[in-house]
């Protein structure tokens, strides 16, 4: 069931809010436990098969978190590198079982080896996010900073269906104490307007932006494009629009899972925060997938650059830095380019990521910011955020042309055309994108919006010292506004597609 | 108050795009060409009223196919992706019109008649069907999903809902399709029916890249059963009114000739149509400069068929 499908937003979505209130006049534990299985059900909506993927990985990993919390177990720190290891094995097993074995089968090949056949497994949807969400309960569970033990609760927080199959990534603390809040089994009318809100802002960048991308991405991104025509124009449209499609897209499914969860009185968190307003790669990545940057800097980054920054300790300042930036930083974003997908394009994208992460630490090293105060330095200031801003922009759009290939020699192909190598006719644009004249439109659409328009945060965190941003947002004349773009983008789902970020 | 206007604007936002939908001027601009064609098509019928013609009916190759260039009593009455279902209802059209049809000339792909690619997407959405074919459609079909098409769906379209609409009305943000669907409209009436597609119709984009649309790995050639029963019913609607009948089976272009199964699309669905009885001529091959894309003929290959269909059926 895609959050932009009308059984979601006029079945669903309604019997389990429902639902949910009514028994929690009699009792909360009755709906979590209503909202578990209308989770269950969501889950297995999609997919029958993966249900008890799910469902074994929630019980074993709530018995280990179980035993990991207790200080009186001996075998707490085994037990701790079990756990991980099963997780792990159980992700590896569904989504790179197959890669590991074509790359061996390569290797073979070459050595004249009889290849190794591939397993029959379907990778089951959201595997990355729940593994991950539980991979955090377990090591907070042996650090002693899981309070709730409740097994519904647990359920709850793993399976909660808007974050089910595409994230945010959740954090235990965030969400565990509002389960047990009274607070939200009672109706709260600000947040449902939010929701609404949040929700039909989300299923608009969807809809009416990133679907309308898809067709130009599909038509450069294609193997069977021919070749003349992925010149300089084309590619750097394609990329660009693919840029585009991914932010709406996935910024739109974290919109509405935002928005459908306040609905239940629950507050997730923000996924983007305007991340083509950065100025820079770091500050891209403060905005971009924000609860995944979290996680990553938190229980991988923290740890193993500890480890890197103790081997460098002493050595020189080149030695130093080798080992407590670039080593476990181009280390962690190419786990992070391998969690999003079994295929050396991510492994790429995600290097190119910490290559950009390595080179701006290093630039803010040998030139740090100027004083704020420095009157004659502020025209420099200016220069170099609208530098900075292009420069990163850039990079983005061109980490993502691997990101979205499906090999790396199609990726080349389309860098050779960003780099002229194709040529500059300009009427190949035209014979490349069916509806130029609409693209233009999109494009010219989501730059305004990427530019212009604060992000929901920015609104929302406004709105702590002056309320008027979030009364904007809940209007009469943005109710008004919000009522045309819902039903605009509820009549625009005949054609409706799933969401980028479920292949990962 | 923001829930109470969220839900008021939705609601009458809905409304107001059911009202725009109902007015032809917006249907001429938000749909492609194809609408100015089948529009043409229908006015075409009205206009033969009470007149002598030579009927073609067929689907979108066919009305490439042959022009009425040389002869003024030839109506080509043929549609893109019309099935034998639409084909029925216009000769049914033209008998109760009381036109006067001297000759029968029908020519369908052969996937025209396993399914209908056009049923929902511009059959329904055109408003084609007038209320008793639809009715009569709806009858005849034991299937709750109309050539794989949900009844809601099929019902959207065919009150013109939002929903339905939606997609084209992305043509509102640039020029739309009024000027193109006007020319068009124009000049299929002016030809009787005849026009182009590819590089001399209206959509110079679809150039001879691939192979006919009919390339299949199907290993036999089954018809639909309701295109067949309506095939069925156009040949005794024909001959109940003593009209002769002639299935003219168009020449395949080169390329799209080797790419498709011809135990499949060649003999098996030859053996089809000869079991109908009727009056079979082969039109042959054809080679790639008389087609204007990999499905449509251009001009100068419309000259050939018209030529052929000229001395073997009508001057015969």
């Amino acid at each position: 069931m895609l959050f932009n499908s009308y059984e979601f937003i006029f079945l669903f979505m309604p019997v389990v809010f429902a639902g949910f209130f009514i028994i929690a006049r009699k009792s909360h534990q009755g709906s979590i436990a209503w909202l578990s299985l209308a989770s269950i059900f969501f889950y297995a909506y999609w997919s029958i098969y993966a249900l008890p993927v799910i469902v074994a990985s929630i019980c074993v990993n709530y018995w280990l978190g179980l035993h990991l919390s207790n200080p009186g177990f001996r075998y707490r720190q085994p037990l701790l590198v079990f756990a991980i290891t099963l997780n792990l094995f159980t992700l590896g097993y569904f989504k790179y079982a197959n890669f590991f074995i074509a790359n061996t089968n390569a290797l073979r090949n070459a050595m004249g080896i009889e290849p190794i056949g591939s397993l029959d497994v379907i990778l089951p949807i959201g595997i990355s996010f729940f593994t991950f969400t539980q991979i955090a309960f377990l090591v907070d569970s042996y650090q002693d900073k899981v309070k709730e033990r409740s097994f519904l609760q647990y359920l709850l927080f793993v399976s909660f269906f808007p974050h089910l199959l595409a994230g945010p990534v959740l954090h235990h603390k965030q969400m565990m104490p509002q389960f047990s809040d009274p607070k939200t089994f009672s109706i709260d009318y600000e947040k449902i307007k939010l929701g609404i809100a949040i929700f039909t802002i989300g299923l608009a960048k969807k809809v009416i932006i990133a679907d309308s991308l898809s067709g130009s991405v599909d038509a450069i991104f294609n193997s069977s494009t021919q070749n003349h025509l992925l010149n300089f124009w084309v590619t750097w449209l394609g990329a660009l629009s693919y840029t585009f499609q991914l932010y709406f897209d996935f910024s739109g499914y974290s919109d509405m899972a935002v928005g459908a969860s306040l609905f239940f009185g629950i507050w997730l968190p923000f996924n983007f925060n305007s991340p083509f307003k950065a100025t820079s790669i770091i500050d891209f990545w403060q905005r971009w997938h924000m609860t995944l940057t979290k996680y990553v800097g938190e229980y991988l980054y923290a740890p193993i650059a500890l480890k890197f920054m103790r081997l460098g300790q002493g050595k020189t300042a080149l030695i130093e830095i080798l080992y407590s930036l670039v080593i476990p930083t181009v280390l962690i974003f190419l786990i992070l380019g391998l969690w999003h997908g079994a295929n050396w394009t991510y492994v790429v994208f995600g290097g190119m990521h910490g290559l950009y992460i390595v080179i701006n630490h290093l630039w803010r090293m040998v030139f740090p910011l100027p004083n704020k105060k420095n009157k004659k330095m502020q025209a420099y200031r200016g220069i170099k955020k609208i530098a900075g801003w292009s420069l990163t922009f850039i990079s983005v759009i061109i980490a993502n042309v691997m990101f979205r290939a499906d090999s790396i020699s199609t990726a080349c192909e389309i860098y050779k055309g960003m780099l002229g190598l194709n040529g500059f006719n300009l009427i190949a644009v035209r014979d490349s994108f069916l509806g130029l004249r609409m693209l233009t439109i999109i494009l010219t659409l989501s730059f305004l919006i990427i530019l212009t328009m604060p992000s929901i945060p920015t609104m929302l965190s406004i709105s702590e010292k002056n309320t008027r941003t979030t009364l904007k947002l809940i209007s009469p004349a943005s109710g008004i506004i919000l009522g045309i773009i819902f039903i605009v983008s509820i009549m625009s789902l005949d054609n409706k597609s799933p969401f980028l970020y479920f292949q990962f | 108050m923001f829930i109470r206007y969220f839900f008021i604007s939705a609601i009458s936002s809905w409304f107001i795009l059911l009202s725009l939908n109902q007015l032809d001027f917006v249907r001429w601009h938000i749909f492609d060409p194809e609408f100015g064609i089948w529009s043409a098509k229908e006015n075409l019928i009205q206009k033969v009223s009470g007149k002598d013609v030579v009927l073609i009916l067929g689907d979108s190759r066919t009305s490439t196919a042959f022009h009425p260039l040389e002869n003024s009593k030839v109506l080509n009455l043929s549609i893109g992706g019309a099935t034998p279902v639409e084909a029925y209802f216009i000769l049914n059209r033209l008998i109760s019109n009381n036109t006067h049809i001297e000759k029968l000339i029908i020519s369908f792909v052969p996937i025209h008649f396993e399914f209908s690619e056009n049923f929902l997407g511009r059959a329904i959405l055109f408003n084609f069907y007038l209320p008793n074919e639809f009715d009569d459609l709806l009858n005849q079909s034991s299937n709750q999903a109309l050539f794989g098409n949900d009844l809601i769906s099929i019902y959207s379209c065919r009150y013109k809902t939002p929903n339905c609409y939606m997609p084209y009305y992305k043509t509102l943000l640039t020029s739309g399709y009024s000027t193109k669907n006007i020319a068009i409209y124009q000049e299929t009436v002016s030809q009787n029916g005849w026009h182009l597609y590819g590089e001399n119709g209206w959509n110079p984009a679809a150039k001879i890249n691939k192979p006919t649309e009919f390339q299949n790995m199907k290993r036999r050639f089954i018809p639909d059963s309701l295109i067949n029963n309506y095939f069925d019913r156009l040949l005794v609607l024909a001959k109940e009114n003593k009209i002769p009948i002639t299935y003219y089976i168009l020449p395949i272009e080169q390329k799209s000739y080797e790419a498709i199964l011809k135990e499949v699309y060649i003999n098996q669905y030859f053996e089809y149509i000869k079991s109908k009885d009727i009056d079979i001529i082969y039109g042959g091959g054809m080679k790639i400069e008389y087609v204007g894309d990999g499905n449509h003929y251009n001009k100068a290959g419309s000259d050939i068929i018209t030529k052929d269909i000229n001395k073997n059926i009508i001057n015969r």
